[in-house]
């Protein structure tokens, strides 16, 4: 690869602002026909260092470098119009989220039309004709795997899949048959069987001599696609090697400590004692102690258990069903028939796709939506169909954790107060012991006391995420549910919250339901998993056993689409 | 640099107009000695100058003086008027937001038709209605601003009330009427205050303008509106017994749109 053609060159590269250093000499080369990844977590430089490469910095921002070569130009005192030349022409930009970067009112095909309507003729430079214009559009679409080009080029961005509009972005960004493609997160919007497929498609053009730059914060995503990784930490690049150097035998001791942090599907095939059966929960007849097996509850595991008795299910979802109203008038079950138990002290992941009704489910265990169809009992209490006024009082017992702490808090509290809502009878208790208590829970989620007087917008991600936490267990419940409650962190961040909540579950014997896309997350906290898909359960068992052996066909889909390190 | 240094400049200038205004509302005695209804036939229609810095009127009255004692009637009417409306809009506002679609239905459509008239129209109809007077005045005033208040408030309680930190305090367990109170009217309150200060600007020309049509406050009294009113036929003659009213009026407006609009700026700053 050393001998190939190089496409990017860049030493000493420094971004500024004011005086600021966010980007600190970064040095990189990219060869034609090879990927490189840059790793870090947000802040780390990463997505500067990309779009100094395109010429894109803010305005306010100040370049420097060394050297800067793209596909052999010096870019360093180019002016916007040189700019305009370049990108598009010699280096092209995929971004995170396709439908952002589609403009909503064009045809994908026109998407693809304006680079070589602005750029010319990839290969001569000369103005396209209609007709070959056309062709060409179609020709490329096709070559990022559109199913049916033509018609795709003549449908909006709404109208495609998110893999498909991500592959449209991919194509606009080759038509100008550039040396160099950018990728910034390209598949972090995607679902993982999704990712999968655009990833092997940017190795495809890898090896078709395309050179490839490809930003991530997780490393497994890019374990599979690139040959060389450069791991990025405040503005520095702090390792750079092969890929199979940097994963296999990490020198930097912050690349060990992300590549520790990673969650991680084990090793397959499983063995089978990996996931001992938990020793809290007395199972109920049978191998399976959380989840009943069947696709109703199973009858043995109690119908007629007493209220908050300890063996009995915390919570029973029966027969769940739960309808939308299409915009054409049809209706769509975005849950459908769904049951299963969760015993004190057990913790469930719920595993599926975007649209698979996951989040729908969490809501109607919540309580904050009726199911169609079905019930939920919560301690054996009915708690789907019961009038808010009643079921108020015991919303303590079942509390949430979302995705986004931050939209999650009054913007004007402060963390005390915050986590003060939650505590059970409100005002009545003394303030004295009320401020003890707070502190109490603070600590227990790991934020120190003096951070108790800000405000949420004045708290890092993590941070956020513990204070929530500790609303949500301020009421002494009996089950958590949350709902992809690390998806918006960095990976390190994850680790400790995870870590966090399987610490609340062994000291509280607080039940999680964990909902979540991320397999190997609910792989490292749960015991069982229902597998989801379009509203229905597909699969359920044990962790060890759904992953090592998945039955059903989405399952093993799923399973192999998880990045893997090697 | 310099177009930030001018706004702010500018911001600075506008705040200063607004103390000083508010001052000679609060504490006329400050600025000047002088009696404003005290007549003096050996003064009449004296231009600008010593003793008399912005002249005076027909019957030798001192303007400066009647001018700042002036301020009271009209920002006490802008202020009352507008937080008169404030108050109404954001608890009608909020509980329309809150209430069934049915009620919220009716009542915007309510809104809505009020809000198709211009806002004087209203205030002249009000009138027409309640008598002329000072009070009545800044009651009509009020009732002209209130359908956009109470708009506003409704959109907000909307948006609060999807938000998720509502959906948090629902799943605390938190009854509705304290989660109104703690989170949704106090939410709602911000952006609401801004536009209030704005619109203390709007109220105090609509007040002033009934004024000037004889409806407000009688001669003597030294109201902004009114003596505009009364140096309006004395403008060949004496120019500086309209010029003054109508550059206190014109520049507690436009700086009260000036403070305004940076307040919502900051407040959308604060919010992203």
């Amino acid at each position: 690869m050393t001998d190939a053609r190089e496409v990017v060159r860049a030493t000493g590269l420094t971004v500024r602002f004011g005086p600021t250093v966010v980007v600190d000499s970064v040095s990189l080369s990219l060869a034609a026909g090879e990927c490189l990844a840059i790793v870090g977590e947000s802040g780390s430089g990463k997505t500067l260092t990309a779009r100094a490469l395109l010429g894109l910095l803010p305005d306010d921002a100040v370049l420097s470098a060394d050297e800067l070569l793209i596909d052999g130009v010096d870019v360093r005192r180019l002016s916007e119009a040189d700019w305009r030349r370049i990108r598009g022409a010699r280096v092209g930009l995929v971004s995170q989220d396709a439908l952002v970067s589609l403009d909503p009112l064009r045809r994908v095909g026109r998407e693809v039309a304006e680079v070589l309507e602005i750029h010319g003729d990839p290969s001569s430079g000369d103005r396209m004709p209609r007709a070959a214009l056309d062709e060409t559009v179609t020709a490329q679409l096709g070559r990022v795997a559109v199913p049916e080009p033509e018609e795709r080029a003549r449908q909006y961005p709404h109208e495609l899949s998110g893999g498909l509009r991500q592959r449209a972005l991919i194509a606009s960004a080759l038509a100008g048959e550039p040396g160099v493609l950018i990728a910034d997160e390209p598949t972090t919007a995607l679902d993982v069987t999704v990712q999968a497929q655009v990833l092997e498609l940017l190795s495809g053009l890898r090896d078709d001599g395309l050179g490839i730059i490809v930003i991530s914060h997780d490393l497994a995503v890019v374990a599979g696609i690139a040959d060389r990784v450069a791991v990025m930490r405040s503005g520095r690049i702090v390792e750079e090697g092969t890929t199979v150097e940097v994963l296999s035998n990490p020198r930097h001791p912050y690349t060990r400590m992300l590549l520790a942090a990673a969650p991680r599907l084990p090793a397959t095939p499983f063995p089978e004692p990996s996931f001992p059966e938990p020793s809290f929960a007395e199972p109920v007849e049978g191998s399976r102690p959380s989840t009943s097996s069947g696709n109703g509850p199973s009858t043995s595991s109690g119908n007629g258990t007493s209220a908050g008795s300890g063996n009995g299910p915390v919570l029973r979802a029966t027969g769940l069903g739960r309808d939308f109203r299409r915009p054409d008038g049809g209706v769509r079950s975005a849950v459908d028939d769904v049951s299963f138990d969760v015993l004190p002290a057990a913790a469930i992941g719920i595993v599926g796709e975007s649209g698979s009704g996951k989040t729908t489910l969490a809501r109607l265990l919540l309580g904050f939506d009726a199911p169609d169809r079905g019930s939920v009992t919560l301690d054996g209490q009915p708690w789907s169909g019961v009038k808010e006024g009643r079921r108020r009082s015991r919303r303590g017992d079942i509390q949430y954790i979302s995705q986004d702490p931050l939209g999650s808090f009054d913007p004007r509290y402060t963390v005390s107060r915050i986590v003060a809502e939650g505590l059970r009878g409100g005002p009545r208790t003394s303030s004295r012991s009320r401020a003890a208590r707070i502190r109490a829970l603070l600590d227990s989620v790991g934020i120190d006391s003096s951070l108790a007087g800000r405000r949420p917008h004045e708290l890092s991600g993590g941070q956020r995420q513990r204070v929530a936490i500790a609303r949500a267990i301020a009421s002494e419940p009996r089950i958590l549910v949350c709902d992809e409650p690390v998806s918006a962190l960095d990976v390190s961040i994850q680790a400790t919250i995870i870590d966090l909540l399987a610490g609340l579950r062994r000291d509280l014997g607080v039940a999680l339901v964990f909902v979540s896309h991320d397999l190997a997350v609910v792989a490292t906290l749960c015991d069982d998993v229902l597998v989801m898909r379009d509203g229905r359960v597909v699969e359920r068992g044990a962790i060890g056993e759904v992953f090592a052996h998945p039955q059903h066909p989405f399952t093993k889909a799923l399973v192999d689409a998880v990045p893997r390190m090697p | 640099m310099r177009r930030r240094f001018a706004a702010r400049a500018g911001l600075i200038v506008a705040a200063l107009f607004l103390v000083a205004v508010t001052l000679m509302a609060v504490a006329p005695g400050l600025f000047t000695p002088l009696d404003p209804l005290a007549t003096d036939t050996d003064q009449v229609l004296r231009p600008p100058g010593w003793g008399h810095p912005f002249g005076t009127d027909q019957t030798g009255r001192d303007m400066f003086a009647r001018v700042v004692y002036g301020a009271s009637y009209s920002l006490g009417v802008g202020a009352g008027a507008t937080a008169a409306a404030l108050v109404i809009g954001v608890v009608v506002g909020t509980l329309v937001g809150l209430a069934p679609r049915v009620v919220d239905g009716v009542a915007m459509r309510g809104v809505e038709i009020l809000l198709a008239f211009p806002e004087f129209l209203i205030a002249l109809f009000a009138i027409a209605v309640l008598g002329p007077g000072p009070v009545n005045v800044a009651t009509a005033v009020g009732v002209a601003a209130l359908p956009a208040y109470i708009r506003v408030a409704r959109a907000e309680t909307l948006v609060v009330r999807r938000s998720g930190y509502v959906e948090a305090a629902r799943g605390l367990g938190v009854h509705p009427l304290r989660v109104a109170v703690s989170h949704v009217v106090p939410n709602t309150l911000r952006p609401l205050g801004v536009i209030a200060t704005i619109g203390i600007g709007t109220t105090i020309v609509a007040a002033a303008g009934l004024s000037f049509l004889g409806l407000g406050p009688q001669d003597p009294t030294p109201e902004w509106g009114l003596l505009l009113s009364g140096g309006r036929n004395l403008l060949a003659q004496a120019w500086w017994v309209a010029f003054f009213p109508g550059v206190l009026i014109t520049g507690t407006v436009v700086s009260a749109t000036v403070v305004g609009r940076r307040l919502r700026r900051a407040g959308e700053g604060r919010r992203s």
